[in-house]
């Protein structure tokens, strides 16, 4: 029994019993026609057998795709923990002039082809093959080539041989009193998967702030006791 | 009005008041309803609810009814025996949802909404001392009578100045609404229901409590030696793990072991040998006092709480719900005459998600094998084809952690105290699995790359986690698959609830299933295929695995990780619990 009908304010009791009050008088929206559909969305989800097919929404990591920048590329030899493999394309290897980095041996300067008489006794000519690592991260390997005697450093004619073992196989580059120790892996490691890269895009950041196109870099200027 | 309501024909905001004693269906004291369109109001007292035989408005999915915290109210309808409103708005689950991950500093009660969005004429003080008053029950003068009404209708004030703010903005996240709103049915349904407990045998208990108590610390110390009468020393500990070589185990600031439970629970899975410590120091703190919720009728009923975990998942008292406790507790749970149970849980759940949403080819493989973490392990080269669980069980062991784990993107450390190796050996894992599933693992970053860039993830059906400030990159990482099995279960439900199931109880990811034992044969191959239907609606189509542990009356539900414990138990209680009369 709605016992509190007589107290309250606009208050109005029906046959059942039951209050019906409008406290504030409120202006009642006129009531809602009759055949309104319900959206699909709703429709879908109130029907039995239920379906949830239009209520399901994009999926996020969709939309999340990112891609991976690479800032750094070494470019001198992996580490001799490292397993590692060779891109056998020979459209991702090349022969240049270098000047070493006393700083680091893994960050070497490339040198402007016009410059390179001028620089003949300092620089070097070196091949460096793209390289991978089991964690994917991208290198070069630096193998110094023979000079115009056809001489090769022993130990740079090893990473050569090295390079070519590891356009096949999983090895790992040790040196080891006084020469490299090419240690290919004992069990199958599967295939590298190579970043979309070209070399000349791979260049491009190894050496990014590394490239000598002018006499006076600094570089130059150090190496020849100006500054 | 909303324009979005156009769709029906009427939009009703209810309210009740209501005694709910622990483990009682509630007993309601009044109602108030108010209608959008035409103001109509109805103030109907206990008295008279109790004489209707249904909702005095239309219930069908014509009309929408729209409550906060809505399984008080369906609780309500059902121990009126009216039926349940078709086309349900709960307001509640939409404010998780608006500010889910954020921690709301005054939680999600109706009045922390309100004052979310700046209504505050509404008092908690006021707020509590009715609810106080309402839970004394009658007698009740005619002044109280309209008190508790007048209290009863700032509530519904409340609901009509809040749906504004909550009301779904179009008509997809009204559907996904809705379809939280028929989960509560089956929330209401389980609570109406309750778990038939074996009450004999937990009064047995109860009356023997103290000595219990003395004696299982007696039996199962023997091995530790870590408690003085029943008091745990930590002294005495730190010289156990020191015995025991454990020199990893978390420590507090002041450098002793800490024995927070959660931290006690991991590292008696990395340390087996600890394991019924563990269980016994969980075992003495739920007999200091049992809370079970247990009703007259002798069925465990607590709130059920969905949608209280960040991720969505029910997150019921865990003194209360008869799960919640340490796992023998379990054991009490037993199907009346006649009657059976199942417990169905999707197998691997969280595996067969990932492998789905990040569209890991290789991992749906391998979860849809006959054994998943052998089936990795063979891929990864640690066991020859061939291998089967008995030949090769631990290192099946170590790719079940080492797959569960990567989820929640455990560490290598973590991994390597929990399967004993090094954490070189650990890091190997870890690389062998990222090899294995490269899709799976780009995937994880993806979301956390979107979660960092838009401070907000979702699941298909639209379950939302806001990131907060400094966020834990794990738990990101592992919310879309907790959020989605979360989706799954409920959909689960409400499949299982439009089939006419009787479900009893929501566990994590899992079911509590009750029917006659003459009917639970088909019953459970229903649950079944609806399990697997409901993954399946979400997961385009990829069917989850489901396991059915069956128990017939007059068995008892015993979870296998709690019968040393149980059996401990009544061998000092001196009883056999299964020849009570």
């Amino acid at each position: 029994m709605a016992k509190s009908a007589d107290k309250v304010n606009d208050t109005t009791v029906d046959d059942n019993k039951i209050v019906y009050v409008n406290p504030n008088n409120a202006e009642p929206e006129a009531p809602a026609e009759q055949g309104h559909e319900l959206p699909p969305e709703v429709a879908g989800v109130l029907n039995d057998p239920i379906s949830i097919e239009k209520i399901t929404v994009t999926d996020f990591t969709s939309l999340a795709t990112s891609t991976k920048i690479i800032m750094n590329i070494p470019a001198d030899k992996p580490r001799k923990h490292t397993y590692f493999r060779v891109h056998p394309d020979p459209g991702m290897q090349i022969d240049t002039y270098i000047l070493e980095n006393p700083e680091d041996k893994e960050k070497p300067y490339l040198v402007a082809p016009a410059l390179r008489a001028d620089l003949f006794s300092e620089i070097l000519l070196v091949r460096f093959y793209t390289t991978i690592d089991r964690q994917g991260k991208i290198g070069l390997l630096k193998v110094r080539l023979p000079g115009d005697d056809g001489r090769w450093y022993s130990s740079h004619q090893e990473r050569d041989l090295a390079a070519n073992i590891a356009m096949g196989s999983w090895i790992r580059l040790v040196w080891n009193s006084g020469s490299y120790e090419i240690l290919k892996a004992g069990g199958d490691l599967g295939d590298p998967v190579w970043p979309n890269m070209t070399l000349h895009q791979l260049i491009n950041i190894v050496f990014r702030d590394r490239y000598i196109t002018n006499i006076d870099h600094p570089m130059i200027r150090a190496l020849r006791g100006l500054e | 009005m909303d324009p979005l309501f156009k769709c029906f024909t009427a939009v009703w905001l209810v309210d009740f008041e209501f005694i709910a004693l622990p483990g009682h269906r509630p007993q309601p004291v009044c109602m108030v309803a108010k209608e959008l369109r035409s103001q109509r109001v109805l103030r109907i007292w206990e008295d008279d609810l109790v004489n209707m035989k249904h909702a005095p408005f239309p219930t069908d999915k014509s009309s929408l009814y729209v409550a906060y915290f809505a399984t008080a109210e369906l609780d309500c309808h059902l121990a009126l025996g009216w039926g349940l409103p078709v086309a349900l708005l709960d307001l509640y689950p939409r404010f998780r949802n608006e500010t889910n991950g954020l921690r709301p500093i005054d939680g999600n009660s109706l009045i922390a909404a309100l004052q979310r969005y700046g209504i505050s004429e509404f008092c908690q003080e006021h707020k509590d001392h009715m609810r106080t008053r309402i839970l004394q029950g009658g007698p009740w003068t005619q002044e109280e009578q309209r008190e508790v009404l007048d209290y009863c209708e700032s509530d519904v004030i409340a609901l009509e100045q809040l749906l504004p703010h909550l009301a779904p903005k179009n008509p997809k996240t009204l559907g996904q609404s809705l379809h939280h709103g028929l989960y509560l049915h089956t929330v209401s349904k389980m609570q109406h229901r309750g778990i038939p407990v074996d009450t004999e045998s937990l009064d047995i208990l109860k009356s023997e409590l103290p000595s219990i108590r003395q004696q299982l610390v007696r039996q199962i110390d023997v091995r530790y030696e870590v408690y003085d009468g029943l008091v745990f020393k930590t002294g005495w500990f730190e010289n156990l793990i020191k015995r025991m070589g454990i020199s990893a185990w978390p420590r507090t600031e002041s450098g002793m072991p800490s024995l927070e439970d959660d931290v006690f629970h991991e590292m008696a899975i990395m340390y087996p040998y600890l394991a019924p410590l563990y269980e016994l120091r969980g075992t003495l703190r739920h007999l200091r006092n049992i809370k079970l919720a247990i009703g007259p009728d002798g069925r465990n009923r607590t709130l059920l709480s969905p949608f209280r975990a960040v991720t969505s998942r029910n997150q019921p008292s865990n003194a209360e719900f008869i799960f919640g406790p340490v796992k023998w507790i379990r054991g009490f749970i037993k199907p009346d005459p006649g009657m059976s149970l199942i417990y169905a849980d999707w197998g691997g759940q969280e595996v067969g998600i990932a492998a789905v949403l990040s569209r890991d080819g290789k991992m749906q493989e391998a979860y849809l094998s006959t054994d998943l973490y052998l089936t990795v392990a063979i891929m990864a080269g640690m066991v020859p084809k061939g291998a089967t669980k008995e030949t090769h069980k631990a290192v099946r062991n170590i790719f079940k952690t080492v797959l569960l784990g990567l989820n929640y993107g455990m560490s290598s450390q973590t991994l390597a105290l929990r399967i004993g190796k090094t954490e070189c050996e650990a890091c190997s894992l870890i690389d062998k699995i990222k090899r294995l599933f490269p899709r799976y693992f780009r995937w994880t970053q993806d979301v956390l790359n979107y979660a960092y860039m838009h401070n907000m993830i979702w699941t298909h059906l639209g379950w939302t986690r806001h990131i907060e400030p400094n966020p834990r990159p794990n738990s990101i990482q592992n919310f879309p698959m907790q959020a989605t099995g979360a989706d799954i279960l409920r959909h689960s439900c409400i499949l299982m609830d439009q089939a006419g199931i009787n479900l009893i109880a929501p566990i994590h990811d899992a079911v509590l299933v009750e029917a006659p034992t003459v009917k639970m044969d088909d019953v459970a191959e229903e649950t079944k295929q609806l399990m697997v239907k409901g993954g399946a609606d979400i997961l385009d189509g990829f069917p989850l695995k489901v396991d059915v542990k069956r128990v017939d009356a007059p068995g008892r539900y015993m979870d296998d990780r709690g019968r040393e414990m149980w059996d401990i138990v009544w061998s000092i209680i001196g009883v056999n619990p299964d020849k009570i009369k």
